[in-house]
């Protein structure tokens, strides 16, 4: 790959050659807080778990 | 009275002119599973469901696209409530909040997700021989492999088992399981369909389609998966187009490129003239066959074995063992943590 010129090609940064869209700031989706937190393998009330950090 | 082999007009059929039950067609597809445990082809089944969903089905008739069509999902889509493992121990426990976009519409037409597929760990494979769960068999032979990584569907619906099934394509993942297994699939183009609830492989090429026995069936399907996004932002905002309406457009007067840059030597005869049969129908379909040459062909594996490594390198950082999957056992440290569940991928 590293011999091929590729000087006149212009680089690829998006799959579709499109924009990104912008949409209105609304909440569309409900909060999965409780599920979210059930399928991990350690959490509490509002956080999830992981094994001691800091001494 | 048999759904085994059939498509899935065929089963359409069947329901409206009430030769069979919803509920025979499921009791049957989970008798077929069993006939054809040897191949491997499902992970989890959703046997209770499906059946109840049947049952309501027999209850209320229903006049949309895919209804009472049972159709197998490859076990990369998120399905809420469903075990979705990707292939791989790390998820081995996993049961999503949520189902992927691509699961929603077609359960939405109507059909019933009977069960999820095995598939190449993480959809990394060509051979269905890399799964946690075992090698998946191609129905043709004991000693073929049915290509991957979405080889359980497409063994499933090579052995009749299922009329389709889902499956997703990022370097070929659909096109050659479904050739090597003697069926129908297609990668659509970028975009068309959500990748929303998809474990994600190589974001930029990733994109799911149908595999099922006939071309029609196929279109049926991508008319059911397509759909604009707003959860996926590399979703196309273009009109769909009814992918029946051209079916039996004739091929007169249409060229199709003949790629000479491809080196046939290596192949199987066998193979070779499969591929030149299916030129000579072309021309007595009417089209015309025109040699091109495509000089940077040499480029594409090695393009893509920059481009999709990069980006399965960031995708698969979350499976970190912290907010979902397995966590490896009493880790002393969080160090130990990541690095034993990378050691379980490796």
């Amino acid at each position: 790959l590293n011999d091929v010129d590729t000087s006149d090609i212009e680089p690829l940064t998006n799959p579709l050659e499109k924009t990104a869209k912008t949409r209105d700031d609304q909440v569309t989706a409900q909060n999965l807080k409780q599920e979210l937190l059930e399928i991990a393998p350690s959490s509490n009330e509002d956080y999830f778990l992981v094994p001691r950090v800091v001494e | 009275v048999t759904i085994k082999y059939k498509t899935i007009k065929e089963i359409k059929k069947m329901i409206s002119q009430k030769e069979i039950s919803n509920k025979e067609i499921v009791q049957e597809v989970y008798k077929l599973i069993n006939e054809n445990s040897h191949l491997n082809a499902f992970v989890t089944l959703n046997e209770e469901n499906s059946l109840k969903q049947a049952d309501n089905l027999d209850n209320n008739p229903s006049e949309m696209a895919l209804a009472g069509i049972p159709i197998a999902q490859k076990d990369l889509f998120c399905t809420k409530g469903l075990r979705t493992t990707c292939g791989s121990k790390i998820l081995d426990n996993f049961i999503p909040p949520y189902s992927a976009t691509v699961i929603e519409n077609l359960e939405n037409a109507g059909c019933i997700s009977v069960g999820k597929t095995n598939m190449d760990e993480f959809a990394m494979g060509s051979s269905n021989e890399t799964s946690y769960f075992g090698n998946v068999h191609n129905p043709w032979g004991d000693k073929l492999v049915p290509g991957g990584s979405s080889g359980g569907s497409a063994s499933a619906v090579a052995a009749g088992i299922v009329p389709a099934a889902s499956g997703t394509d990022t370097g070929g993942s659909i096109r050659q399981p479904a050739s090597l297994c003697g069926i129908t699939g297609l990668k659509p183009t970028y975009g068309r369909v959500s990748r929303w609830g998809m474990i994600a492989f190589a974001s930029s090429l990733d994109q799911a389609g149908p595999m099922a026995r006939t071309v029609e069936d196929c279109a049926l399907l991508l008319n059911e998966m397509c759909s604009h996004d707003i959860k996926d932002t590399t979703s196309l905002d273009e009109d769909i187009p009814n992918f029946e309406n051209d079916l039996n457009q004739s091929l007169k007067g249409k060229k199709i490129g003949v790629v000479k840059d491809l080196d046939l030597s290596s192949l199987d005869n066998d193979v070779v003239s499969v591929y030149e049969d299916s030129l000579n129908e072309f021309v007595s379909l009417g089209a015309e066959l025109k040699d091109i040459s495509l000089p940077n062909l040499a480029l594409s594996v090695p393009t893509y074995y920059v481009v999709a490594p990069a980006e399965c390198s960031s995708n698969l950082s979350r499976f970190d063992g912290v907010k979902f999957g397995r966590r490896s056992e009493n880790p002393k440290d969080l160090e130990e943590l990541f690095c034993r569940i990378l050691r379980c991928l490796l």
